[in-house]
């Protein structure tokens, strides 16, 4: 019996572990500089936590191996060793408090940039994205570089203003809302994220970043996509029942491709 | 008009068996002492340990605080809002607040009249602090008709929500007590021996004072954010 | 010449006569035990027939099924689920396992039951306010049950309700099924409340003579400390659910903003924020995890102790650890909101707090490993629970390294990576303790054995089933598959990376552990009226005080005739002792060579 369940804690250690390295199951091609910098912080962890991990099941299952099957002697009487709760108290505090420090950079930069005010850097490209049950909208600035102020009382879908935008407004008259959304590859861009009813949550998994969408909140999500192709937005909070359909595309062009994506979009709303 | 307040004579202490020496296997255990956090105070049988009453009214204390202090915490964090607007308490308030400290005082002489075994006189004060303690619920209520003519809702004022959440959830907290005197009336007024007069109602005062003192809390928070 | 063991005598309990004071509306703490154990195993067996009802609809979700269309008329016309009903199924799944079984089952069945035994008592502090606790549950178990047979059915906001989406009529359905589950929660916070304020005092003051703090099971330390979390945080919950149901109903706005648009209507609201809510939330559901595992941490050591006939290796530093997880517990509840749009820089703070909480539950860990260490084991059914416990806890844990790291956490959050970790950690690990708990006990609760060959074959098929089921969930998290999606075939890149294959052999898996459980369940049935009868009091020669019992003990317990403690709870294989163990009322010499 003793041998049965050694094995079996060995086995299904493995069998937990392995595919997780080897199996068709890993993390989705990383196409930011941030979602690679991401990618080494999970691998860091996940060579530390599967060294833990195997050492505790290894020693579990070698516990019972040992001492599970028929011996002559007696249990031993210990009630504890002082050196080895120390061992473990700060072991495991120097690990796990290190992994948090050591992905501390990379949490600043996805976040902490975009929380400070973004106006006046002309060249990061800034595009709005709202939620709503259960699509998204994509909202470009235009010609002119400003969002137009909305207004909910505004908001029409026949007429494609699903936001609200005030259309004789200067700044909002050029503003551009499509369902898609385009980006150049190569340039810094910053994603104003919002919503107009529940909470959605803006998840591209190549990204490797997440925010919530919160009605009444600006979240604000920046990144640098340098590969070319097309993504899926998927919605990763709750929304209701068309939850599992909310999605959008993400589509990384060339710089030209995406100028000329963008006045083909302006002249179709026209 | 004999009314018990003693422990029946006939019931039995527990009797203590004298514990020698202490038990020096096991994890370096000390040996069994005899009072408070060794467990010995109790005998055996805390269902003689008076102690509970009053330390579960401590244990309770410590779980309405949470409460309270999680609508506190929500609505230091929702005072910031563009909606926010300030409230003026209704005076009849002043008055309530008045009856509720009162009452903590006629409480107190309840308390000590317990101490002297006068029935009567427990009667008496418990009486008092339970009119006070309904005097206090109706100036509560008269206080929400004065909100409510002063236009103050639940709609749109979220200053005027709290208010009213805050004085409701009191006032359930008062009514309980109120529910705890009631028994404490009925136990001293009915023939019937009562073993434990002065625990419950120790306990009890005890949860009555803190009624108080939240309340005093709550009057702070709402003059200050509400 | 050995001492004698010595004695308090006490005044007895009149039993009650009747069936109803006896069975039903009793003041008995081991009444009250047995029927909160009977409510949790009535609710894990609906909570697992939802979460079925989920992994069948996944895998084929237009597969039509005549029962659930009369069963659930709207959920499921034609038989076929909707995406609504697929909501409403995760929602209560994820209540009643959360509410009616993981914090029912430990706490109020194991807890009530053994510990007024354990420290030498005749009953709780409080055994009037231990029934009121009880029925309180059960109401409040009635009104989650009701929320299914509203108009609108039950509520689909998930167990977290996050507003505005439970706080709007409009987003949802418009029935009552929310308020009800609104309603059915604060009945429980106030029942924990009461219940824990009950385990409070009666640890601190009904201990018998000689039963110091330090002398008291781990078992006992995990009710107290549990009672503590459950006494802190529940009065929080219950504060968020008035204010929602508040918004729901009168009209306030403590979680709706301004300007909401839902289905091309304005909402007339202005000025709450959504994520007030969590912060409430979380402030009770982070410490609500250690509600759910901290008795069964307890349960585990007593058992690894019992079985390897050794002491618990580090009795000092695991109580130390469970008053650190405790702790950091009430201070970690913002690593559930690193996407919630919070501070980035209070993300930090969270995140360093969360791993060190990691750091007391890998001193319990090891010190498990360390009690077996140099034991003589029995591998008796109790035991093989308790191993499996340690292997499936390492493995919920361990992925708690990604999830506390906020960097991490952005691709891993609302992924089934989450689902995997949390229901291994708190979900499978709690009932992995139950199981060892109630098969160590079920011979003093019932006075009789539950049949071992089954108990064994059941702990196989729930091992490999529940490495089976949540496994997998890692990979689904891996491929960024969302969680609470009613169908997998909505997105593009999971239908092209294998999910579909991966949720099949979750399917089927899933169906194996349910048989399981309907073995453990025919086991338990069985063995109640027809197991062995035990060799004796003490099966499982074990030390503390409820095994110096009759089995079952009678109405007060220790017929008057407390023991007085002598000894700490682990005197497994003392040096110089005939017997390999010594019983907590023993005195020296009791078991000495002669």
């Amino acid at each position: 019996m003793a041998f049965i369940v050694a094995v079996a804690i060995w086995l299904l250690a493995l069998a937990l572990l392995l595919p997780a390295w080897f199996g068709p199951w890993g993390f989705p091609e990383a196409i930011t500089p941030l979602a690679r910098q991401i990618d080494s912080r999970m691998t860091l962890t996940f060579v530390l936590s599967g060294a833990i991990f195997l050492l505790s099941q290894f020693a579990l299952g070698y516990a019972v191996l040992r001492f599970g099957r028929k011996r002559k002697e007696a249990a031993t009487y210990i009630e504890g060793s002082a050196r080895w709760e120390m061992l473990w108290t700060a072991g495991g505090a120097a690990i796990f408090i290190g992994l948090s420090l050591a992905s501390y950079s990379a949490w600043a930069e996805a976040r902490f940039d975009a929380e400070r005010h973004s106006a006046g850097d002309a060249d990061r490209l800034i595009v709005e994205v709202v939620g709503q049950q259960f699509v998204w909208n994509i909202r470009y600035t235009g010609p002119d570089g400003d969002f137009g102020p909305t207004d909910p009382k505004l908001i029409d879908d026949s007429m494609g203003n699903a936001l609200g935008v005030d259309r004789t407004h200067p700044m909002g008259e050029d503003d551009l809302i499509v369902p898609r959304l385009a980006l150049p590859v190569g340039r810094e861009v910053e994603i104003v994220l919002k919503s107009k009813d529940v909470l959605h949550n803006f998840f591209v998994p190549e990204l490797r970043i997440k925010l919530d969408a919160v009605p009444g909140l600006e979240g604000r999500l920046r990144f640098t996509p340098d590969k070319k192709g097309t993504y899926e937005i998927a919605c990763s909070e709750l929304c209701g029942l068309g939850h599992y359909r909310m999605r959008a595309f993400m589509e990384v062009m060339e710089p030209a491709a995406f100028e000329t994506w963008l006045s083909e979009q302006a002249q179709y709303v026209q | 008009m004999a009314v018990t307040l003693q422990p029946p004579a006939d019931a039995k202490r527990p009797t203590r068996v004298d514990v020698r020496s202490a038990g020096s296997g096991g994890f370096g255990s000390p040996p069994p002492d005899t009072r408070g956090w060794g467990g010995g105070d109790s005998g055996g049988d805390g269902f003689h340990s008076e102690q509970r009453y009053k330390l579960a009214v401590w244990v309770g204390i410590a779980g309405i605080v949470m409460f309270f202090a999680a609508i506190s915490s929500a609505m230091v964090v929702s005072s910031v809002r563009e909606d926010w607007r300030h409230i003026t308490l209704p005076p009849v308030l002043w008055l309530s607040s008045g009856a509720l400290l009162l009452s903590s005082l006629t409480f107190e002489a309840a308390k000590r009249a317990v101490r002297r075994r006068g029935a009567k006189d427990v009667r008496k004060w418990m009486l008092f602090t339970a009119l006070l303690g309904v005097g206090f619920l109706i100036g509560q209520f008269s206080g929400w008709s004065q909100m409510l003519s002063q236009g103050v809702v639940l709609r749109g004022q979220p200053s005027g929500a709290f208010f009213y959440l805050l004085t409701a959830a009191h006032g359930l907290h008062v009514l309980g007590g109120l529910g705890v005197l009631g028994y404490v009336v009925m136990r001293v007024s009915i023939r019937r021996p009562w073993p434990r007069p002065k625990a419950v109602v120790e306990a009890a005062a005890l949860y009555w004072h803190f009624i108080g003192v939240l309340w005093l809390y709550i009057v702070v928070l709402l003059l200050y954010l509400g | 010449m050995p001492e004698a063991i010595t004695y308090t005598e006490v005044e007895r309990h009149a039993e009650p006569k009747s069936f109803v004071g006896r069975w039903i509306f009793s003041t008995d703490h081991k009444v009250i035990g047995i029927q909160y154990l009977l409510l949790a195993i009535v609710a894990a067996f609906v909570g697992m027939a939802l979460s079925m009802l989920m992994r069948i609809r996944l895998v084929w979700p237009d597969r039509p099924y005549a029962f659930l269309e009369t069963l659930f008329p709207t959920g499921a016309p034609d038989g076929v689920m909707t995406p609504e009903f697929y909501l409403a199924l995760l929602t209560m799944h994820g209540t009643i396992m959360v509410f009616m079984v993981l914090t029912t089952a430990p706490q109020g069945g194991f807890g009530n039951y053994f510990l007024p035994i354990q420290i030498g008592a005749a009953d709780m502090a409080f055994p009037r306010l231990n029934m009121l606790a009880f029925w309180l549950t059960f109401l409040s178990f009635m009104t989650l049950m009701a929320a299914f047979f509203v108009t609108g059915g039950a509520p689909g906001s998930g167990w977290t309700a996050y507003p505005p989406l439970s706080a709007l009529r409009e987003a949802t359905s418009a029935g009552n099924g929310q308020d009800l589950w609104i309603a059915s929660i604060a009945i429980f916070c106030l029942a924990s409340v009461l219940s824990a304020i009950n385990f409070i005092v009666t640890t601190l003051e009904m201990r018998t003579q000689g039963m110091t703090l330090m002398r008291m099971p781990l078992t006992v330390w995990g009710w107290f400390t549990t009672a503590v979390i459950g006494l802190l945080a529940f009065g929080v919950l219950l504060a968020g659910g008035i204010l929602l149901l508040m918004d729901r109903n009168l009209d306030t706005s403590f979680f709706i903003p301004a300007g909401l648009v839902v289905s091309d209507r304005l909402i007339d609201r202005a000025g709450g924020s959504p994520i007030l809510w969590q912060h409430l939330f979380w402030f009770f559901g982070h410490p609500e995890v250690y509600i759910a595992i901290l008795p069964g941490m307890g349960i585990i050591s007593h058992v690894l102790a019992t079985f390897s006939r050794k002491p618990v290796f580090g009795y000092r530093a695991m109580i130390y650890a469970m008053g650190a997880i405790a702790g950091l517990g009430f201070v970690v509840w913002g690593h559930h909101m690193f996407v919630s749009g919070m501070s980035p820089y209070s993300a930090m703070t969270f995140s360093i707090l969360t791993m060190a909480i990691g750091v007391p539950s890998a001193i319990k860990t090891f010190n498990w490993i360390g009690t077996m260490w140099g034991g003589r084991l029995r591998l008796d059914s109790p035991m093989l629970y308790a191993i499996g416990f340690v292997s499936i806890f390492v493995a919920g844990g361990i992925t708690g390294l990604f999830l506390g790291q906020p960097a991490l956490d952005m691709y891993f959050h609302d992924t089934y990576f989450v689902v995997a970790h949390f229901h291994l950690i708190m979900g499978v690990a709690a009932v992995m303790a139950m199981f060892a708990g109630l098969v160590y006990w079920f011979p003093k609760m019932f006075g009789r054995m539950m049949n071992e060959p089954l108990n064994k074959l059941h702990f196989w098929l729930t091992m490999f089933g529940v490495y089976g089921v949540f496994g997998p969930m890692h990979f689904l998290g891996t491929l960024g598959h969302p969680r609470r999606y009613a169908e997998i075939s909505g997105v593009d890149y999971l239908a092209e990376r294998g999910s579909a294959e991966l949720h099949y052999f979750i399917t089927i898996a899933s169906m194996i552990l349910v048989t399981a459980q309907l073995l453990f369940l025919v086991n338990f049935l069985w063995s109640l009226f027809a197991g062995k009868k035990p060799q004796s009091d003490n099966p499982w020669e074990s030390t503390s005080l409820e095994w110096t019992l009759p089995s079952p003990p009678p109405h007060d317990n220790f017929a008057g005739r407390i023991p007085v403690v002598r000894r700490g709870p682990y005197d497994y294989s003392v040096p110089g002792s005939a017997k390999d163990f010594l019983m907590q009322h023993e005195p020296d010499g009791a078991g000495a060579a002669e």
